[in-house]
């Protein structure tokens, strides 16, 4: 992550004249000669934060300056400066007084790129969302607001699956754990959230939407050990130092079903509301090799498991879901940083494994997948003048998949599938087991070159994929299954072009085209299609900034055409094992306008407004309809301030509803003895306006030895009933809206050292 | 106390609150009941005999429904149990206005709506859950639109070829199952009443499966599956069932009976392949 941040100032820093100069600096803390990372330097109207090794990169006009660094636990120091060639400074600082706990920061003031945001783990914490930092990512800009109870991200009208989660530049599985209420990956490590929402660069791949990082802190920063617990879960973490390794680790384990088993039923209680239990921890070790060559190991794993019935006044309408999912990933990371930038090589490995037994009465349905993935990645990022850099770098990321599915065609449902909520599934039973491969090896090039105000990154990606499916045909006894491979090669053009207007204000333009692989889910021969290949992107953003520390203002347009598109085959009888179609195509245009602003006056945070319009087409013969997680509007307030003891975080937020396929009428289906709907328009009306006020207040005190923290945070503060579905009568004669949760109080307490 | 803190806590209530009425078991509009099928499954060509029952709040309705087929296979997307072109006049085979009417199963029934495709390499339907597929029959009374599904009788195709040979030779065809005669006759008012539905053991039949993830065959026993119907009162639920390994021929529940006068009461007992029984009985609350 540290070089990624350090590519971005780098492009970022357009010298107002030919004649810049680069600053590289490094902040220790006096007393105890630790770097200090997450400190805010100053220079002019220039910012940038030291990493977790405690180092900066400024790229700045030659000239006289006041070098200032921040942070709300520093002595505020300033250091004059002249800047005649390039330089690098040590910069030596002093702590405040202590007072203990975690304290706010934000990495960059402004995102370099449209749309970009990166922000700091402990304002992650700090904004309503149960303390977790990764869930802050559904409070920022770019982000669609989740549905209650859903773990799926929807950036920029994007799909869930179109967005790749990486940590530390690894793919994982999934951001959140099973409903959405913490992170999978844990809490006490993440260093930072980094998201780019489009029109990302040409060193990743596989994924037509975003990209979201989350980049481990140095264990060396992490407090001794920590332990907290509220309402939702219990976590702890530790750090210890071995020769010159030094590890941390940490554990979280959920009691949020049995903290509410103990007083009532759960099934009683909240039959629609989902209870899973979920686990993880994460081990990470660092070390200095030699003078420069840091390696970074580390093992996360997420446990996931949810059992419920929604209970019926007729067992043929009695609902029964049992999901266990399980995921690890190991990783090491060798980066070498040289006077002329960087070099790093990382060897990953994982396995996945998802269970989904479902019945709706006595429909069944289940789902099994066993996946084991792996790749490798190396990049090399070299100065190759004052005016340019070079990037290049090579992945490979191969994933064996064996899965097992039986139940109707639409159990999972599909975006695009006009669904009804409450309504059963399809009763037909269908059955299939099958492999899938999909390895994809990627050389990628870009080169940023600065010259006057304009600064252009010129990269591309290309890749080489395999794509395996052990059936073209369904199974028919023992017969041997006749396997399909296709090899396709993608060459993907990405670049920006930025111009610095004037010291303050720089506009930009980014763009560039994507593939990714279709999913091994859906190469069944019963379920899906085999052959299914890639789906492909085109992205462009543009945007204009203006940024005076500690204060920014941002304005982004951004356009994204999909094709190639897996969508159903809508036929009434498609052809043998060819449910599913590449026919589908999509459209996504939208505006975004975001303030930011960084300790000024202990307030970090940011208000953002966005409005766009995200369609999909299934098939060129049908009508063009609106994406199932569209929203038209919305608006986002976060901030979070610091004074004293106390950090106070607040979140506002107000959005279009979701579209729905509404109900014209119902008939009567003698065989199930039940209603169906007969449904209108797809996605023809939409839920109601969602608003909701959060807050989180945290008081830091002294304990003994160590340091406590007690912490209150309260979710939709006005009790608003919003609408989360469409609920129906039995007949559908009336409707009515199932609402989400009017109040949410989750207290807990932290103690580390 | 402790209870009502952590649901405020949680703000799980509302979560659960579902204002809607779920529940169909009071009769309180003209609603058709069931649509049986007399045999309960044959082959496509075989005459079927229809009947439907509907009630409304003054007991069974006699008017003459209309009758027609559909022939309108729906995608294997979609969630309802018949094409919307079942709906609008398109693809009908008429049967006529009577109570009860006869009618041939169409001939291409297994290739429209079973596992029999055109020639051209097409997805074969999936059956239901008890191995079936379904002819449509469409019904309109007054305003009520209803469907019943005849089950029709179909080959393997799919199967390995051993497997549907002993599925041709050994399977049977449903037959409709038989409730025994309902014995109440009068109810206190405004008291709790059992109700109790039985069937002799021999509606309960076992049949022979194709398991499509083994491919290979075996002997289930249907699960069978009584709704209850009453004109006033309330009934505790909606449906008692009693799944495929259970022998017990008979499921009860309590109907709170309404304030004196005549009440209806109709039992419809399913089995898990489509067949249909229905018990009506006028009742005097007192």
């Amino acid at each position: 992550m540290r070089w990624l941040a350090g590519a971005i100032v780098l492009v970022a820093s357009t010298a107002a004249a030919q004649s810049v100069a680069t600053l590289r600096g490094r902040v220790l803390e006096r007393a105890t000669q630790e770097a200090v990372a997450g400190a805010v330097i100053t220079v002019g109207n220039e910012l940038a934060a030291t990493g977790d090794d405690g180092t900066f990169v400024l790229e700045l006009p030659r000239g006289s300056y006041t070098l200032e660094v921040s942070a709300p636990w520093l002595v505020t120091s300033r250091h004059p400066l002249t800047l005649e060639a390039d330089t690098s400074l040590v910069l030596e600082v002093d702590a405040a007084a202590e007072t203990g706990g975690e304290r706010i920061e934000i990495i960059d003031i402004a995102p370099t790129a449209p749309g970009e945001t990166r922000v700091d783990a402990r304002l992650a914490r700090a904004v309503p969302g149960g303390g977790d930092a990764g869930k802050v990512v559904q409070s920022l800009p770019a982000v669609a607001r989740p549905p209650a109870g859903s773990a799926e991200i929807v950036v920029w009208g994007a799909a869930p699956r179109d967005t790749r989660v990486f940590v530390d530049g690894v793919p994982v599985p999934a951001l959140y754990h099973l409903g959405g209420y913490r992170a999978a990956v844990g809490n006490d490590l993440v260093g930072d959230i980094h998201l780019t929402p489009a029109a990302f660069g040409a060193d990743r791949g596989r994924a037509i939407g975003g990209v979201i990082e989350i980049g481990l802190a140095d264990p060396a920063t992490r407090a001794a050990w920590r332990a907290q617990a509220d309402l939702l879960d219990a976590s702890v973490s530790g750090r210890t130092r071995i020769g010159p390794v030094t590890i941390a680790g940490a554990v979280r384990q959920s009691w949020l079903d049995r903290a509410i088993a103990i007083v009532a039923d759960p099934q009683e209680l909240a039959p629609n509301a989902p209870l899973p239990r979920w686990t993880d921890a994460q081990l990470v070790a660092r070390a200095t090799l030699g003078t420069d060559v840091v390696a970074t190991g580390w093992v996360l794993g997420a446990l996931d498991s949810l059992e419920r019935t929604l209970a019926s006044d007729d067992p043929a309408t009695e609902v029964t879901e049992r999901v266990d999912q399980r995921w690890i990933r190991a990783q090491v990371t060798l980066r070498r940083d040289t006077a002329r930038g960087f070099e790093a090589a990382t060897l990953w490995a994982g396995r996945d494994r998802t269970s989904d037994d479902f019945a709706f009465g006595i429909t069944p349905a289940s789902h099994t997948s066993v996946q084991w993935v792996g790749g490798v990645r190396g990049v090399q990022q070299t100065r190759l003048s004052e005016l340019a850099t070079l990037t290049v770098g090579a992945d490979i990321d191969a994933e064996l998949a064996t899965l097992s599915r039986s139940g109707s065609l639409t159990i999972p449902a599909r975006e695009g599938d006009p669904h009804i909520f409450g309504q059963p599934p399809g009763d037909d039973v269908s059955a299939d087991r099958w492999r899938a491969t999909t390895i994809d090896a990627a050389g990628h090039v870009a080169v940023d070159v600065r010259r006057g105000r304009v600064t252009a990154t010129a990269g591309a990606r290309v890749d080489a994929w395999l794509l395996d499916a052990s059936r073209l045909t369904p199974r028919v006894g023992r017969t041997p299954g006749i396997g399909t491979q296709q090899i396709v090669y993608t060459e993907d053009p990405r670049g920006s072009v930025q111009l610095r207007i004037t010291d303050e204000t720089i506009v930009r333009i980014d763009g560039g085209r994507y593939h990714q692989a279709r999913a091994a889910s859906d190469a069944s021969a019963v379920f899906g299609t085999p052959t299914l290949g890639l789906e492909e992107a085109w992205h462009v953003t543009a945007g204009g900034q203006w940024r005076r520390a500690p204060f920014a203002i941002e304005a982004a347009a951004y356009a994204r055409w999909l094709d190639d598109l897996v969508a159903r085959d809508l036929a009434v009888t498609p052809p043998l094992a060819k449910t599913l179609t590449q026919g589908g195509t999509g459209r996504v245009v939208g505006v975004q306008l975001t303030a930011r602003v960084v300790g000024w006056r202990g307030i970090s945070g940011w208000l953002s407004y966005a409005l766009g319009k995200s369609t999909r087409r299934d098939d060129t013969m049908q009508a063009e309809r609106l994406f199932d997680h569209d929203q038209t509007h919305g608006l986002i307030a976060v901030a979070g301030w610091e004074h004293g003891g106390w950090t106070l975080g607040g979140r506002v937020r107000l959005s279009t509803g979701e579209p729905r396929t509404g109900v014209l009428g119902a008939l009567f289906d003698s065989r199930s003895g039940r209603f169906q709907p007969i449904r209108g328009a797809q996605n023809g009306e939409r839920l109601p306006v969602f608003f909701a006020a959060d807050l989180r207040a945290e008081r830091r005190f002294p304990l003994g030895p160590t340091r406590g923290a007690a912490y209150l945070e309260v979710q939709n503060l006005t009790g608003r009933a919003n609408g989360e579905e469409i609920i129906y009568s039995a007949d559908f004669a009336q409707h009515s809206y199932l609402t989400g949760l009017p109040l949410l109080a989750i207290v807990g307490l932290r103690i580390e050292r | 106390m402790m209870r009502r803190a952590v649901v405020a806590m949680l703000g799980l209530s509302a979560a659960c609150a579902d204002p809607l009425d779920q529940r169909l078991a009071i009769i309180d509009q003209p609603r058709v009941l069931a649509v049986i099928a007399e045999p309960a499954e044959a082959r496509p060509g075989a005459m079927v005999g229809y009947s439907a029952v509907i009630a409304s709040t003054e007991g069974p309705v006699t008017a003459p429904p209309s009758w027609a087929y559909c022939t309108a296979p729906k995608p294997p997307t979609e969630d309802n149990a018949v094409s919307t072109g079942c709906i609008d006049d398109e693809a009908l085979i008429v049967l006529g206005t009577a109570p009860t009417v006869t009618g041939a199963l169409p001939a291409d029934g297994c290739i429209r709506f079973g596992p029999d495709v055109p020639p051209g390499g097409f997805r074969p339907r999936a059956a239901d859950a008890s191995g079936g597929y379904y002819q449509p029959v469409r019904v309109i009374a007054d305003a009520l639109l209803a469907f019943g599904l005849s089950r029709i009788t179909c080959k393997l195709p799919t199967a390995p070829g051993e497997v549907a040979l002993a599925y041709d030779r050994g399977y049977v065809a449903n037959a409709n199952p038989e409730l025994e005669p309902v014995s109440l006759d009068r109810v206190p008012a405004e008291t709790a009443v059992s109700l109790t539905a039985a069937w002799p053991a021999s509606s309960v039949e076992t049949y022979l499966y194709y398991d499509p993830m083994s491919q290979t065959l075996i002997d289930r026993r249907e699960a069978m599956r009584v709704s209850w119907f009453a004109t006033g009162g309330t009934i505790d639920v909606d449906a008692s069932a009693v799944g495929e390994d259970d022998d017990a021929t008979t499921v009860s529940t309590t109907w709170h009976t309404p304030a004196a006068g005549t009440a209806w009461l109709w039992f419809v007992l399913r089995d898990s392949r489509g067949g249909i029984a229905v018990e009506a009985r006028s009742i005097t609350v007192e």
